[in-house]
């Protein structure tokens, strides 16, 4: 192997410093103090935006290297077994991975030493970010992988991006967990580069020939195996697609609002022109009576299917310390240890070196310390109080405000109107509150949900505002009286009462206009697509799902054993599909054995595994042999007969 | 009982809809230097590639030293030297360092030896592979698979694209490392004057078989060419054994005869016809008048096989 890496050193070294290049230029791309002082989730999302293609390019170029340079002949004939040849490479690309990952953290590392602030440094990330950079693994095993499948290349392209996708997701969704998914991540990362070298390995063959059949043995590992990817991967995609169409879909349902007490209609905003809300009947379409809806808050089915943000958003990977927060504002930059409960004003140093960097701790004058729910509100409040730490503490209802720049040394207790407890921060960031944002009408509100009423931040202090109030307490007793008894993607059976407990209103969300089937139409489409087997699997689990999201491979569509009738049509694609694959092969002259592993492969596996039988049975593999008769062939008009030496003792 | 160093034994291969071998089936003894004719696309790589272990047939079997070619171990790899189409190399290491991966990954290479040949070649040795003219490319190809000792040397088509000069040279090196080893070598080769000059046997490759696998002496001795010209234009030449081809020139026919009897010879003249004597026949003559007219299943009258 040392020869091979020997031999492979030009393109490896070159191949590092250009990756070395890149990912230095990345890192010193971000300021020191933003990676290793107070770190921000930028580095999660370069790790999976730029690490991930460029170690798959890398991966994909290793595989390649032989073909590219037509020697791969030269290389199999050389004296050694190919599971030495293939780990040299995996070696090789191994080598540059480590360089892209390690190298340019130092060259950061060492940016930073010339800084001032480099004493507030914490080095220990460099682990952390090591860790996050594993994602790289999985993504140069996959490179590998596609130059190494046998079939058409850009039908490789397709089946490795689909596999890319769906490894990438479930690493985001690892991530989503913060650091406490770290762990996890790697593990994930390991693994699943482990599987894809077992797969790649299992492909690297001489010579790509598609005029003959995969063996039995390659088959029942390999063959099985990107079988499984691509159902994993496939599940994956369709997760993302689905739950796109599935919030489509709950977003064009009308919502429920309480028009007058005790009454309860279907509203809808006439999406057409934006005239504003209409009340829409129970088929959900508009009738010509608008309502005037003011800023109060509705509820929507879509709370229920789908929460809040897109599944985009969240894998935007808001990537926080939990361990230690970060709080920043006009006023300063703090740390709160979530551990300890403590407080630590950071001070960075000016650019020009004239001051140093300093680090105190403040505490609560009560010798109370916060609870791990304690919260900053974000930079939010650009033109109110800017030189002040605000912390507020739900645990304990408290709010708790520092002025870092006067040389506090402690907290002082700040009350709210009517004695309310703290509950939670209302910035203008927080888009579930647009309403509320709506109502204020100002871009920079800085308010506080207390337990009992909205709080505004004004210059003499918190205020109450009574409308906000009135809303809320609308809306949160409108909310306890809508009871919703279905689960599901699509379908939701929603019932609201009055303070009696007295059914008021009752509505069951169909698809029932034309854009609502046809989304509707384009989920089930897309779960025709995932596997029969894992349908089966669905439709046993005893708890239904709302949302795709909750459970990637998982059809909430079935969740729960519902929709007997579509198991039945995913059964019956699966079976057609197996069918025609079956008859195929045994067209084409492969093996019953064969034909049936295939079928059956397929049956289980849907849509994602027929694509793959495409790559790996190729139709000139079965073609038979016909033999020439005697007088057919071409004769041979010259021979001289061999006369053999006696055989050396060195030939077997 | 002795075993061939090389064995085709009824290999079939085809690509897609297209048969490619057809039954193929040949032996090389030791120490022999076997060439391998044929016309584009005849199947020469493809027979190479499988007895390399680089193709599978679709039927039959390749053997080399005695070994099935789809199983060929490291160690019987280590014993067979290989130049692939093209002569490929690494084109991104130096020649030094083509020459350091040979004697690392070959037990028996013989680094002084290839060391010496190289500079005896005037190849740069710190050049870069990539830089090397495709002749000195396959001066060096043919350097390092000879170093090794191999029992065995295999090279398709070394001297492909290459101008005169360097084919001469090619050659000359060729000559010069075989005759200091005297191991089996199998070579296909479209120049057919290089191939006189070295080769033992010649084996022409047509239509998926071998339609000629003789001694290079078998070819030039048995096989003749001779004019004939009837009586009255537009006759055809009277059908005799020994007539293997007969091509229309301006003055008559053009006959390709094998071990032409004198009875043959006075069929041929009978009836006021006239049959020159024997004109010279070159290895690329006799090729021409055998692939391009002759080689087709059903137009040659018979087999004939004789022991040289």
């Amino acid at each position: 192997m040392r020869a091979l890496l020997h031999l492979d050193r030009g393109w490896i070294f070159l191949l590092s410093v250009i990756g070395v290049a890149m990912f230095s230029t990345v890192c010193l791309d971000q300021p020191f103090v933003s990676g290793w002082v107070f770190p921000s989730d930028r580095f999660v999302g370069n790790a999976l935006l730029i690490l991930w293609p460029a170690a798959m390019i890398l991966g994909f170029l290793i595989g390649c290297r032989d073909q590219l340079e037509r020697t791969t002949e030269y290389l199999i004939h050389r004296p050694l077994h190919p599971s030495r040849i293939f780990a040299s490479r995996v070696v090789a690309g191994g080598l540059i991975l480590a360089a892209w990952i390690v190298l340019p953290l130092l060259v950061w590392m060492a940016s930073g030493l010339a800084s001032p602030n480099s004493a507030l440094a914490e080095w220990g990330r460099f682990f952390e970010y090591l860790a996050l950079d594993t994602i790289g693994l999985p993504a140069l095993a996959l490179g590998l992988l596609t130059a190494l499948l046998p079939g058409f290349l850009p039908l490789r392209l397709i089946v490795g991006s689909v596999v890319s996708l769906g490894v990438m997701s479930a690493s985001y969704r690892i991530l989503q967990e913060g650091r406490a998914g770290l762990p996890l991540f790697v593990t994930f990362n390991v693994l699943s580069a482990g599987a894809l070298l077992v797969a790649a390995r299992r492909c690297f063959v001489a010579v790509r020939d598609s005029d003959r059949p995969f063996s039995g043995a390659w088959l029942s590992t390999c063959g099985v195996l990107i079988g499984a990817t691509s159902v994993i991967a496939a599940g994956v995609g369709l997760c993302l697609l689905q739950d796109e169409i599935q919030r489509e879909l709950s977003y064009d349902y009308p919502q429920l609002f309480e028009v007058e007490p005790g009454r309860v209609e279907l509203v809808a905003p006439d999406r057409t022109s934006w005239k504003g809300w209409f009340l829409a009947g129970e088929d959900h379409a508009l009738r010509d009576e608008p309502v005037e809806i003011g800023g109060r808050p509705t509820w929507g089915v879509s709370n229920l299917m789908t929460g809040v943000n897109p599944f985009w958003l969240e894998l935007d990977a808001r990537w926080r310390d939990e361990g230690r927060r970060i709080l920043t504002g006009p006023w300063g930059s703090a740390w709160l240890d979530a551990g300890s409960g403590q407080v630590d004003i950071v001070t960075l140093a000016p650019a020009d070196g004239s001051s140093r960097p300093s680090r105190r701790r403040v505490a609560r004058p009560d010798g109370a310390v916060f609870s791990p729910e304690a919260s900053a509100p974000e930079d939010t409040y650009r033109n109110r109080d800017r030189s002040r730490l605000f912390i507020g503490d739900p645990a304990d209802g408290t709010i708790w405000e520092l002025e870092p720049g006067r040389g506090d040394t402690a907290f002082r207790r700040v009350e709210l109107p009517g004695g309310d407890v703290f509950v939670d921060w209302i910035t203008r960031y927080d888009w579930s509150r647009g309403a509320l944002r709506d109502l204020l009408d100002r871009k920079d509100v800085f308010a506080v949900e207390g337990r009992n009423a909205i709080h505004l931040r004004t210059d003499q202090g918190f205020e109450t505002l009574d409308g906000a109030v009135a809303a809320e307490a609308v809306r949160a007793a409108f909310l306890e009286r809508v009871r919703v008894d279905t689960l599901d993607p699509v379908t939701a059976t929603v019932h609201a009462h009055d303070e009696n407990g007295k059914e008021i209103f009752s509505h069951e969300f169909l698809p029932r206009t034309g854009r609502e089937r046809a989304l509707s139409m384009a989920l089930h489409a897309a779960s025709f697509l995932r596997s029969p087997f894992l349908g089966v699997v669905s439709y046993l689990r005893p708890s239904p799902l709302a949302s795709y999201r909750n459970a990637v491979l998982i059809d909430p569509l079935l969740a729960g054993g519902k929709r007997s009738g579509f198991l039945l049509a995913l059964l019956g694609v699966g079976y057609g599909l197996a069918w025609e694959i079956h008859r195929r092969l045994r067209k084409r002259g492969a093996p019953a054995s064969r034909a049936f592993f295939w079928a059956a492969l397929v049956f289980l596996g849907g849509v994602s595994v027929y694509i793959v039988s495409f790559l790996v049975e190729t139709p000139g593999a079965y073609r038979k042999v016909r033999l020439l008769r005697d007088e057919e062939a071409p004769r041979c008009l010259l021979r001289s007969s061999l006369t053999l030496p006696p055989q050396p003792e060195n030939v077997s | 009982m002795s075993v061939p160093f090389i064995q085709f034994h009824d290999v079939y291969r085809h690509f897609g809809g297209k048969e490619v071998l057809r039954g193929l089936s040949f032996e090389i003894g030791r120490g022999e230097i076997f060439a391998l004719l044929g016309r584009n696309g005849s199947g020469k790589t493809t027979a190479l590639k499988i007895l390399l272990g680089f193709l599978e047939p679709h039927h039959g079997e390749a053997r080399i030293l005695g070994a099935s070619s789809h199983t060929l171990s490291p160690d019987l790899r280590e014993r067979i030297g290989y130049v692939g189409e093209g002569s490929r190399l690494y084109s991104t290491i130096r020649v030094q360092d083509h020459v350091a991966f040979e004697a690392a990954t070959r037990k028996a290479f013989r680094r002084d030896f290839a060391e010496k040949a190289i500079d005896r070649c005037g190849l740069p040795r710190k050049s870069l592979v990539g830089v090397l003219s495709r002749g000195q490319r396959a001066q060096l190809a043919l350097i390092l698979a000879v170093s090794a000792e191999p029992d065995v040397l295999v090279f398709d088509d070394p001297a492909m694209g290459l101008d005169v000069v360097m084919r001469r040279e090619l050659l000359d090196v060729m000559i010069d490392l075989l005759s200091e080893k005297g191991c089996g070598v199998l070579f296909s080769s479209h120049i057919l004057t290089d191939v006189e000059r070295i080769a033992d046997r010649v084996g022409i490759l047509h239509g998926g078989r071998l339609i000629v696998d003789a001694t290079l002496s078998d070819v030039k001795t048995r096989l003749e060419r001779r004019l004939w010209t009837g009586s009255s234009p537009g006759l055809a030449p009277p059908p005799v054994e020994a007539l293997l081809v007969s091509r229309r020139r301006r003055d008559g026919q053009e006959l390709l005869l094998l071990d032409a009897k004198p009875e043959d010879l006075a069929t041929l003249s009978n009836g006021g016809a006239r049959l020159s004597a024997p004109e010279p026949l070159s290895l690329e003559e006799a090729f021409l008048l055998l692939v391009t007219d002759g080689g087709e299943a059903g137009i040659l009258p018979r087999s004939q096989e004789v022991s040289s």
